[in-house]
């Protein structure tokens, strides 16, 4: 969780990098990556705590653009890198960013998985519908029946629900915003980055180059926010199980509105399930203060700093 | 029920066999410390002892083992009173594992993992991704009987090969391997010196039958440790930033910035990369980039002394060489020791570090080697193939086993005679049930 420190000077800009940015015009990309500079200047990081994850994918080229830590991992695979960093170096923020293709498809498995650990770091989903870089081809959150210009028939496999799934895999804080909103999807994201456990923020966005079924009219037409509505997404007394039940099953319920209108801004924030690296810390009172990233492992001379013989007398006959 | 078994069985050898003779020599009780493990315990001894900072592991026979012992041992006391330890996570799977594993020795800790074979496979694209980045880590293999679900809970060296190619396309690694229990404990801890020197993968290859060793060992010498973190990159004297993680230089080695080090931005891509981490496609950039990677494991291949690349047995100036790797060296001292008792002159070599492949320092032996014999415990003879490509030198005779049961001191000795008495086939298959 990254400490709000208002009196930084530090602005969105501080975060670009000077790479040539080779989205295509229009992208949604484009919006999120304003997003993300927004939010990290909001929240007042210094680019040398922060690290972001891409997978593979248009999406995962995102850590070129930002002035940060950027590490461009595997298709499907950036949670489990971005996960290591994190538990090695709890003062990291982490931010991991990848398509619906990459968390959905090849990565689900991981997708699932990071919901069981309340780890503070942050998960952003770009949605499209479609595979950009490969030219075309239906996401996983492209829905039974449709099909885009690229593909030669319709989609016959039904699509995954990202905030649903979400939801039910644990997640404890769970949004979804709009890549052309660039105003409200900052704060979304400054939400999200702030929250001190896992958050997984769905980002729909047109594709304007394969997917013309979800195109910018489109969405501006469908979308709401949920906030505006009145839904308070925030469970924080353990002690009101009926309460909580609500407003899970009523998350769970907003998150299946698709069609006419389509519901953004903050599902869920459960600040109810315990910290990961508190459970960890649990176990190994000294992890918050010298966790692997700093251990020191030998003197000068190479001698190890660890002290076996207790270890060893165990194992004596 | 079981002790009725043994009842019955008794009364039966009792009244239906004479008296077997049967000699136990007394040996003086000894006053010295020794401990009692097996290879599992041993290599996270080691790894515990060189500052393991992180493992990752998806449940798999027999690797996972050695995962549980250093969860059970994650607070480990320093000598200043103080204490730290590894974190331990079970992940969802191989892929994850691995991947997680990079990601905590992207900021600086020591980082392993632990599989055996189908583990294995599922690692080698994120071991491509350690190569490419070079990232310093270690991979622990257990192997087991392939392929596929094989014989998991049986003994094999068949995974040599994919340790030393596993996955697309080429990238520099390291791959040693322990021939006992003892040696587990400073191979294990000497793989992260050479991870973080080389910035590289090092697989440190094991077999089950290791791992099924139960002995007593004397108390491990952690003074014998060295240990070595490798180049790292210091923010106050370079200006540019962000930091050329891939620096190109002589020896292909880096400074290594970490994540979350003040002043030390830099990127990291499983793509083709310029210095700066950023993509690239163009022509020479990509040789260069290739060829700084390949340096370092020539510059590996230099620095490691002869002693920590192979060992030699027995009596050194015999010309009947044994060839060998791993679990086997048990049998082969054991069939060493019965040759030399009849007179028979022989020694052997027990390979350490298979990838750099010792060709250099293995030149003026194999020379003088008549015959030259490899023993293993596969099907194909992996070792002598790599022998035989690497130093030009095939083995004249080749003794295999790969029932999933280790070499025995008998049958190796058997077929060791068999060999000098000149009635030997160039394929001596070690079978069961013949053992």
């Amino acid at each position: 969780m990254a400490a709000e420190r208002p009196n930084t000077l530090l602005t969105a800009r501080d975060f670009q990098s000077t790479q040539i940015n080779d989205w295509c015009a229009g992208c949604g990309d484009h919006g999120i990556l304003r997003g993300l500079e927004k939010a990290l200047a909001l929240l007042g990081c210094s680019p040398d705590e922060v690290a972001v994850f891409g997978g593979i994918g248009c999406s995962g080229k995102t850590p070129y653009y930002l002035n940060s830590y950027g590490v461009h991992t595997l298709h499907g695979r950036l949670v489990p890198y971005a996960m290591g960093a994190k538990l090695a170096n709890p003062d990291l923020t982490v931010i991991a960013v990848g398509g619906d293709g990459d968390g959905l498809s090849i990565g689900a498995g991981h997708f699932v998985n990071a919901g069981r650990r309340n780890l503070d770091m942050t998960y952003i989903l770009f949605n499209n519908g479609v595979y950009g870089l490969t030219k075309g081809q239906a996401s996983p959150t492209l829905r039974q029946g449709e099909q885009i210009k690229t593909m030669p028939r319709p989609n016959i496999q039904a699509n995954v629900n990202p905030v649903l799934l979400a939801l039910t895999s644990g997640y404890t804080w769970v949004g979804r915003g709009y890549a052309y909103d660039v105003k409200s999807l900052a704060k979304l994201i400054a939400e999200a980055i702030r929250h001190p456990g896992i958050a997984c923020l769905d980002v729909l966005q047109p594709c304007p180059v394969y997917n013309n079924l979800h195109t910018m009219e489109w969405y501006n037409d469908r979308i709401y926010s949920l906030q505006s509505e009145g839904q308070d997404p925030v469970i924080s007394n353990p002690a009101d199980e009926e309460g909580n039940r609500e407003k899970r099953t009523q998350a769970m319920a907003r998150a299946q509105e698709w069609g006419d209108r389509i519901p953004v801004g903050i599902f869920l924030q459960d600040l109810t399930q315990p910290q990961f690296l508190d459970q960890i810390a649990d176990r190994q009172p000294q992890y918050l203060n010298n966790p692997p990233a700093i251990q020191a492992v030998s003197d000068d001379t190479g001698k190890p700093l660890r002290e076996m013989r207790q270890l060893f007398a165990e194992l004596e006959v | 029920m079981n002790r009725e078994a043994i009842g019955i069985a008794y009364a039966y050898v009792q009244s239906n066999f004479s008296p077997i003779e049967l000699q136990l020599r007394q040996y003086p009780e000894s006053r010295e410390q020794v401990l009692l493990l097996n290879a599992t315990q041993s290599v996270a001894l080691g790894k515990l002892a060189a500052g393991l900072g992180f493992q990752s592991y998806y449940p798999i026979s027999p690797a996972s083992d050695e995962s549980f012992f250093l969860e059970a041992h994650e607070r480990v006391p320093l000598v200043n009173g103080e204490e730290s330890g590894p974190v331990l996570f079970q992940t969802e799977d191989e892929i994850a594992a691995i991947a997680m594993a990079s990601g905590a020795a992207l900021t600086g800790a020591r980082s392993a993992t632990a599989t055996s074979g189908p583990g294995f496979s599922l690692m080698t694209e994120g071991l491509g991704w350690a190569g490419m980045n070079e990232v310093p880590l270690v991979v622990t293999l257990y192997q087991r009987g392939g392929p596929s679900t094989g014989m998991p809970t049986r003994t094999d060296q068949g995974d040599l090969l994919s340790a030393i190619h596993g996955g697309h396309g080429e990238y520099p690694r390291i791959v040693m391997a322990s021939g006992d229990v003892e040696s587990c404990f400073y191979d294990a801890a000497q793989a992260f010196d050479y991870a973080e020197r080389y910035q590289l993968p090092v697989i440190h290859l094991l077999d089950k039958a290791l791992t099924s060793t139960l002995q007593t060992v004397p108390p491990f010498d952690i003074q014998r440790l060295c240990i070595d973190r490798g180049m790292r990159y210091e923010a106050d004297h370079e200006a540019k930033n962000p930091v050329q993680r891939f620096a190109l230089t002589d020896s292909g080695i880096s400074p290594r910035p970490l994540l979350g080090q003040p002043g030390g931005q830099h990127w990291l891509t499983g793509v083709e990369h310029t210095e700066e981490g950023l993509v690239t496609e163009d022509p020479v950039m990509r040789e260069k980039m290739m060829e700084k990677r390949a340096r370092k494991l020539l510059q590996a291949a230099q620095d490691i002394p002869a002693n920590e690349k192979w060992q030699l047995y027995g009596d050194r100036e015999a010309t009947l060489t044994i060839i060998t790797w791993g679990s086997n060296k048990g049998a082969v001292l054991e069939a060493l020791a019965m040759l030399e008792e009849e007179g028979i002159r022989a020694r052997a070599i027990q390979l350490r570090l298979l990838w750099p492949f010792p060709a250099k320092e293995l030149e003026a032996i194999l020379s003088t080697a008549a015959p030259l014999i490899a023993v293993e415990c596969n099907c194909s003879g992996q070792m002598q193939s790599l022998i035989k490509s690497q130093t030009g030198r095939a083995c004249e005779h080749l003794i295999l086993k790969y029932s999933g049961r280790p070499i025995s001191g008998e049958s190796l000795y058997s077929a060791l005679k068999q060999i000098y008495g000149g009635r030997a086939d160039a394929r001596i298959v070690l079978r069961n049930p013949d053992e």
